[in-house]
């Protein structure tokens, strides 16, 4: 005794930990250190009051800290039993602050939560669920549902509120519960107190936004709630349910537009109006006054400066920039306005409107105006604006611009900016603009030699991309160049060029070989023609020529010791080709020499074009070539291009390999195929992402054409389908979706066939766990028990949970009959009785077809009832009236579920519940 | 619905933490580590709603103190921002001019607030005005209790 006593007057307290940790500027660690341990010596103690100390300096230290207390885990059950409220509290805080569901403690507090959730003291009460709403685990929650279900009729809406507020964590620990107290959560929408259906209105929204399909019957209920709301909160909880309910059943749009546009005129709260907005973005975006009255608003609030209005409020026109481009365009100075905001959420937000936006009309316009912010903005705004450009400009084939001179220029301009950090990409778009659209050639030859000769621009790391793909331009369209190719050999080799890396200057050094080739060239042709003019001219022709050689002699020739093999191969070409020309005197040497590039330039003429990414689809399979079924070897070629270069035959393949180095194929996926799983999934996503690429099995499915061949190879290969159709090659390109065919001042686009329908997203999966789906079907019951509550003598529902009046039960159990012999169903999902198994696995199917062509519920009724022919299981459905176009929509969707049927499934559940919305609605 | 509620100062030291979804230690402090550097730097005249992994924080400066809100993305911001000051109203009518110091010296009682004003994530107290007497009121029962 005495010796708590003294423990207790030497007990550091509460005010003493923090003033001391506030005192601590350096040893901080080791302060909290000594509190620590001081804390574990204190918590064993038998004195109820150097306990709860203890604890809460411990709970201080875990939040202040991050102090581990897991270890007190037990200690904290035993404050929590203590009697006193004082107490009590201390250990409850603790516990609400560190236990999760696997504390293994959990099972030590069941009772006591039990005990004082029937507390007579209510802050006890609401303590105990606090406390509940953290630590849930299905154990708990299958333990305490009944405490919960009663505490709901609590005669002190202190307490309603906060049981049905708890609700939500126990429906989605424990499913079973929604059967129970599905029912009460919904008289809570007409509960006295404000705060009680606010609370039931918060919870039922949360199951809303998680999965709306369920809860299309509450709808009448959600309208009149939102009729007569008068608090704020609770409309926008409502607004927002509404929002859910209307992307599933479009018809309410109809009817919810007015209420939705009364709130949006007289309400003052900013938060009501903008979730109203949202709603309307959301679900009723056919109902063009709601939509006006939207765009109005928002146009008011966007001017009124405010930050965060402003946020919203791009925010809003964002998700009405696919439906109704007019409301951005009537707010696009505000919109521009935002992009110097200062404020990179809201820049980003702007950029993103503007970008969608552009239109063939204004893309300059806007261009321009964009790279004037690029250049006064951060660096890292400015590449997001940049990179912006670059996607919506080259988007679907150049699109967008009709301009390319303009656009090429524009491309440079990009390449100097500053801080600038796309120039593969840059390069990349020069690349494919100089291969599809002819006519602008010039440019961009004439804009890479700009980039060429700046020396500044060599030593930018982040340039690298755009300089290869210049040096490679320059050398391919060198007769196009606009001084001549000398001033372009001096660029290719000026000093500088070291600081490239390698793969970039090999690509410069096949560019010297190009260009010096088409230089002699021209060289030997003047010479011819000028055979009998002056020859003091020829002798100046002569010197150039022999000034070219030196210069390239005395700048590649230490390459030749190059570390790199590529570069030093290439810089062995190019010196063994001018060997010739080592003594221009011996004239039958030059002459030979002259004769080996001739037979080059000639090689360098043809031309080379773009390759659908399917052309190896359309090689048809040789007789004889047995391909291995085992393609995982396959897995790190995987690529995700879209054009290859196809360089038509052998000659310039070195050209090709570094062109495709650079762009084309991403780094080898380093996922180790080894695994059986791993590669068979790797396997899988490869064929699902390029399955055009997969040899068919009916070769009749190939009716697209073959790739661009040259002529001779296409005669070699013998390919089906002619030339014809594949007229690239002729310089007839294939336009085939283009949409502005017509449209006289924009060059040609050089498409390929099938570029567009590139093996492709696929509709996004359901990735919904077993929980949701009990929940979901849990609610369907629940409903639909509501529903038949007339014939439930007594109400079966809250007297005994497990209790199915019998005219369902035998219902369920013949389908669940029918359903064994199909489908098996694990009856051992630890669910109880029979014909709560079922309902997963009903759920789940109903689930899954429904994301695939989402038939609304009618429909799903509709169908079973043709199939069935049968009413027995449809008995509600007197209550409704299909519509008209329910009737039209019901045709076309009968095809689409045969598939299911023929598929040998059991027939999906229809709801079997009555169905208020048509009459709602009508 | 909340994720997580956070109290922090100009300096990152967390006053106040509370987390209505189930979290890993290391992960919560990483949280607060990348909540503090996401808000701490910005300026007042910027918007008070950042995007956080795949939920926005809703934040309020008062003072040297951030009070920050982690919800869903589909959440309503102004609501929560308004609560926000609600929660910032009602602690300083309970602490009468509150300031960092009460907040650090009566951290149990602030939980306390903390619990009658938010419930497994969703608000309890949604009205604006009147809710600050009642529920201060009922805050000062539960301290009387003792």
């Amino acid at each position: 005794m005495a010796s708590t006593m003294m423990e207790s007057l030497f007990q550091r307290t509460m005010d003493d930990l923090v003033k001391g940790l506030r005192l601590q500027m350096i040893g901080e660690s080791r302060y909290l250190a000594k509190a620590l341990e001081e804390v574990r010596k204190e918590i064993k103690s038998t004195d109820p009051i150097i306990k709860v100390t203890a604890l809460q300096k411990l709970t201080y230290l875990q939040m202040a800290s991050g102090a581990d207390m897991s270890w007190a885990s037990f200690h904290i059950v035993e404050v929590m039993t203590l009697t006193k409220f004082s107490h009590k509290k201390v250990g409850y805080l603790a516990a609400s602050q560190s236990f999760h569901e696997g504390t293994d403690v959990l099972v030590l507090t069941t009772n006591l939560l039990r005990k004082d959730m029937g507390s007579k003291n209510e802050y006890e009460i609401s303590m105990a669920i606090e406390c509940l709403s953290r630590i849930l685990n299905p154990d708990l929650a299958a333990a305490l549902t009944s405490e919960v279900f009663t505490l709901m009729a609590s005669s002190r809406s202190f307490i309603r509120k906060k049981a049905t507020l708890v609700l939500l964590r126990v429906f989605l620990r424990y499913p079973e519960a929604i059967r129970v107290a599905f029912k009460r959560l919904l008289e809570k929408m007409d509960d006295a107190d404000p705060q009680v259906v606010c609370a039931a209105v918060s919870v039922l929204c949360e199951l809303t936004l998680k999965d709306p399909r369920a809860y299309l019957n509450l709808a009448p209920d959600f309208y009149r709630l939102l009729e007569k709301s008068s608090n704020n909160w609770l409309s926008i909880k409502l607004v927002k349910i509404f929002g859910a309910l209307t992307q599933i059943e479009p018809r309410l749009g109809r009817k919810i537009a007015g209420p939705l546009c009364d709130h949006m005129r007289k309400t003052n709260a900013k938060s009501l109006l903008f979730e109203c907005i949202r709603t309307v973005t959301l679900g009723l975006l056919d109902h063009e006054g709601a939509v006006k009255l939207c765009v109005e608003k928002l146009r008011e609030n966007m001017g009124l400066g405010d930050p965060n209005l402003k946020y919203l409020g791009l925010k809003a026109l964002a998700a009405l920039m696919d439906s109704h481009p007019w409301a951005l365009t009537e707010s696009k100075e505000v919109i521009i306005k935002c992009l110097s905001d200062g404020d990179i959420i809201i820049q980003r937000r702007a950029l993103v409107l503007i970008m969608g936006m552009v239109s063939e009309n204004n893309v300059e316009e806007t261009v321009q105006v964009l790279l004037r912010y690029a250049q006064s903005a951060d660096a890292s705004f400015c590449n997001e604006l940049v990179s912006s450009i670059l996607q919506t400009c080259s988007r679907a084939r150049y699109e967008l611009v009709s301009d390319f001179g303009w656009y090429v220029s524009v491309l440079a301009d990009i390449a100097r900016i500053p801080h600038g950090e796309h120039g593969d990409e840059v390069g990349r778009q020069l690349v494919d603009i100089a291969l599809r659209v002819e006519s602008v050639r010039t440019d961009v030859v004439k804009a890479s030699r700009g980039l060429l000769l700046d020396p500044a621009l060599l030593g930018r790391p982040a340039l690298q991309g755009v300089l290869c793909a210049a040096a490679w331009i320059v050398g391919e369209f060198i007769e196009r160049a606009p001084l001549g190719p000398f001033e372009i050999l001096e660029a290719l080799l000026q000093p500088r060029t070291r600081l490239l890396p390698f793969s970039v200057h090999a690509v410069y050094l096949q560019g010297v070989l190009k260009v010096f080739v088409s230089y002699a060239n021209q060289h030997t042709s003047l010479k011819k023609t000028e055979q009998e003019s002056t020859t003091s001219h020829a002798a100046m022709k002569g010197g150039s020529l022999r000034a070219a050689v030196e210069l390239i002699k005395a700048n590649v020739a230490p390459l030749v010791n190059s570390v790199d093999m590529e570069v030093q191969e290439r810089a062995c070409n190019v010196l063994g080709l001018l060997q010739p020309f080592e003594d221009f005197n011996d004239a039958d040497q030059v002459q030979a020499g002259f004769g080996t590039l001739a037979a080059l330039s000639e090689v360098f003429s043809l031309e080379l074009g773009p390759v659908s990414v399917h052309a190896q689809g359309r090689v048809q399979l040789p007789d004889g070539l047995s391909t291995e079924d085992n393609l995982d070897a396959l897995g790190p070629m995987d690529s995700s291009d879209d054009v290859l270069l196809h360089t038509g035959d052998v000659r310039s393949s070195t050209t090709y390999r570094e062109w495709e180095a650079e762009f084309n194929f991403q780094a080898p996926s380093k996922e180790d195929p080894s695994g059986v799983n791993s590669s068979a999934a790797l396997l899988q996503q490869h064929r699902h992402r390029h399955e055009s690429f997969y040899l068919p099995s009916d070769t009749a499915s190939l009716d697209y054409p073959p790739p661009q061949l040259t002529p001779s190879a296409a005669t070699a290969e013998a390919a089906p389908q002619s030339l014809t159709e594949s007229s690239i090659f002729n310089g007839n390109p294939l336009v085939r979706s283009m949409p502005r065919q017509a449209k006289a001042r924009r060059p040609v686009v050089v498409a390929l066939d099938d570029e567009d329908d590139l093996p492709g997203v696929s509709a996004p999966v359901s990735k919904k766990g077993l929980k949701d789906e009990l929940v979901f079907s849990a609610i369907r019951k629940a409903l639909s028990a509501d529903g038949n509550k007339d014939h439930d003598a007594a109400d079966g529902l809250e007297i005994s949970p497990l209790g199915e009046p019998s005219s369902r039960k035998s219902r369920h159990s013949r389908r669940s009959a029918k359903n064994k012999e199909k489908t098996s169903v694990g009856v051992g999902v630890g669910l109880g009785n029979e014909d709560v198994s079922q309902v997963p696995e009903v759920g789940k199917k109903e689930h899954r077809r429904s994301r695939h062509h989402r038939p609304s519920r009618h429909e799903i009724l509709v169908v079973k009832t043709n199939k069935d022919g049968s009413s027995s299981e449809n008995e509600n459905e007197g209550t409704f009236e299909l519509s008209e176009k329910t009737h039209k929509t019901k045709q076309k969707h009968r095809s689409s579920h045969r598939h299911s049927q023929r598929s040998g499934k059991s027939p999906v559940s229809a709801p079997q519940n009555t169905d208020p919305i048509p009459d709602f609605l009508l | 619905m909340i994720r997580f509620i956070l109290l922090q100062n100009r300096q990152g030291k967390t006053r106040l933490a509370k987390y209505y979804i189930p979290l890993e230690d290391s992960e919560k402090h990483k949280l607060e580590y990348e909540v503090h550097r996401l808000v701490v730097n910005r300026d007042p005249k910027f918007t008070n709603f950042v995007e956080f992994r795949t939920h926005k924080v809703i934040y309020r400066r008062y003072a040297g103190l951030f009070f920050s809100m982690c919800v869903d993305i589909t959440d309503n911001e102004l609501a929560y921002l308004e609560s926000i000051h609600l929660f910032v109203e009602i602690l300083d009518h309970f602490f009468s001019n509150v300031c960092e110091l009460d907040l650090v010296f009566n951290f149990h009682k602030v939980y306390l607030i903390l619990d009658e004003f938010i419930l497994a994530g969703e608000l309890q107290e949604t009205s604006k005005k009147v809710s600050t007497c009642k529920l201060c009121l009922k805050g000062r029962s539960i301290f009387l209790c003792q």
